[in-house]
């Protein structure tokens, strides 16, 4: 029984598949796929190419119209001579000669000559020395009858001094030694004191103090 | 007990409207001139300041004038005072004498005279010459540190007599009286 059954679908199977195929090969359209039937492809790319230009535009020589050498024999591609001239051109020789001797010039540097020194002890010791008013340095300013301190001028050797002037404008004391050395002795030093005097017949006055005493 | 002598030698270069002068004066310990020599001011030509360039200074300094001075001096002092600290060591060199720069300051007075103390800079002291003054600023180089006490000591001596100061402005004003002449 089973192997009657099985026959049976198997021949039904193969009808099945005689008539599908007679159907469907029938109508199955097939076609080809070439590129022709497709639009071409464009292959497109970024790469620039510089486009020159020029700047100037380009020169171009005319006619030298300045020089019409007419008539004129071309002998050479070089500059144009006449046979006139090139009969009468003449060339000279010309020495040179280098001298044997080049003149060299010095220039003296005599700068240590021009600083030369020169002696003037007599002329310094002629000069007056000078003292400048200490009177803002003392501690306590000394008090004085009638009178009031203006300035104060230290040290000096008074048996020595020839004769001093008082520089308003500065303030300083000028002042001269006596240069012969042998004859006066220097003796003791000195302060010298400007005074201003009140209730008296002349403003100022001026004290000698030894140097030794305190002030 | 005898006073011990000694001389102070003033040393001045100075440049005005380009020219070069200096002089050197020696005084003894009153102030009075022993010896006092002076160049003749000396104006660097257009060559000379090309082919010296950047030395020409330094040169007319020491090669010329200091060189010229102290070679002239007779009386050699005991020591040499500038007004210009670049002068300490050609003098010193040139003299082989101790050499230092003074100037004046607005300090206010120290304890008592003969006081050094050292000042803030290199090689700088104030020094206290007298009671009745500023203290002046002393610059020393080399071993001349050393050597301070000893020269402070001739300095303080010299004070009693004179104004340590004075005798660079009679340099200048003997300048001032050559030029006229």
């Amino acid at each position: 029984m089973r192997k009657q059954s099985s026959h049976m679908a198997s021949a039904v199977l193969s009808e099945i598949k005689r008539k599908l195929s007679r159907l469907f090969l029938g109508r199955i359209v097939v076609r080809e796929l070439r590129d022709s039937a497709r639009e071409p492809i464009k292959i497109r790319t970024y790469f620039r190419k510089p486009e020159i230009k020029q700047l100037r535009t380009r020169s171009r020589v005319g006619a030298a119209l300045f020089m019409e050498w007419k008539n004129a024999k071309a002998k050479s591609a070089g500059p144009i001579l006449s046979d006139s001239f090139l009969r009468n051109f003449k060339v000279r020789s010309a020495n040179l000669t280098v001298p044997n001797t080049l003149g060299v010039k010095s220039c003296k540097l005599n700068i240590k000559a021009r600083a030369a020194h020169k002696s003037a002890l007599k002329r310094i010791g002629r000069a007056a020395i000078s003292r400048r008013n200490r009177m803002n340095f003392l501690k306590t300013i000394p008090k004085f009858e009638r009178s009031t301190l203006l300035a104060l001028y230290s040290p000096l050797f008074r048996d020595r001094v020839e004769k001093s002037k008082l520089d308003k404008a500065s303030g300083n004391l000028f002042f001269w030694y006596d240069n012969n050395h042998d004859r006066i002795k220097f003796g003791d030093r000195f302060h010298l004191l400007l005074l201003r005097v009140f209730d008296g017949k002349e403003p100022l006055r001026w004290v000698w103090l030894p140097a030794e005493k305190k002030l | 007990m005898a006073e011990k002598k000694f001389l102070l030698g003033y040393l001045i270069v100075e440049t005005k409207d380009n020219y070069f002068r200096g002089a050197a004066l020696v005084v003894d310990q009153r102030g009075i001139p022993v010896d006092f020599r002076y160049t003749e001011p000396v104006r660097p030509t257009k060559l000379e300041r090309i082919l010296y360039g950047g030395a020409l200074d330094i040169y007319l300094r020491e090669e010329v004038i200091l060189d010229n001075l102290l070679g002239a001096v007779e009386t050699k002092p005991s020591i040499w005072l500038v007004d210009n600290e670049d002068l300490i060591d050609p003098v010193q060199k040139i003299s082989k004498t101790m050499t230092l720069a003074i100037e004046s300051t607005s300090h206010a007075p120290l304890d008592h005279s003969g006081t050094c103390e050292p000042s803030a800079e290199e090689g700088g002291f104030l020094f206290q010459a007298d009671n009745i003054s500023a203290p002046l600023h002393l610059i020393v180089s080399g071993d001349g540190a050393a050597k301070i006490q000893q020269t402070t000591d001739m300095l303080t001596a010299a004070a009693a007599d004179m104004e340590i100061m004075e005798p660079f402005g009679r340099i200048s004003r003997a300048f001032e009286a050559v030029l006229d002449a």
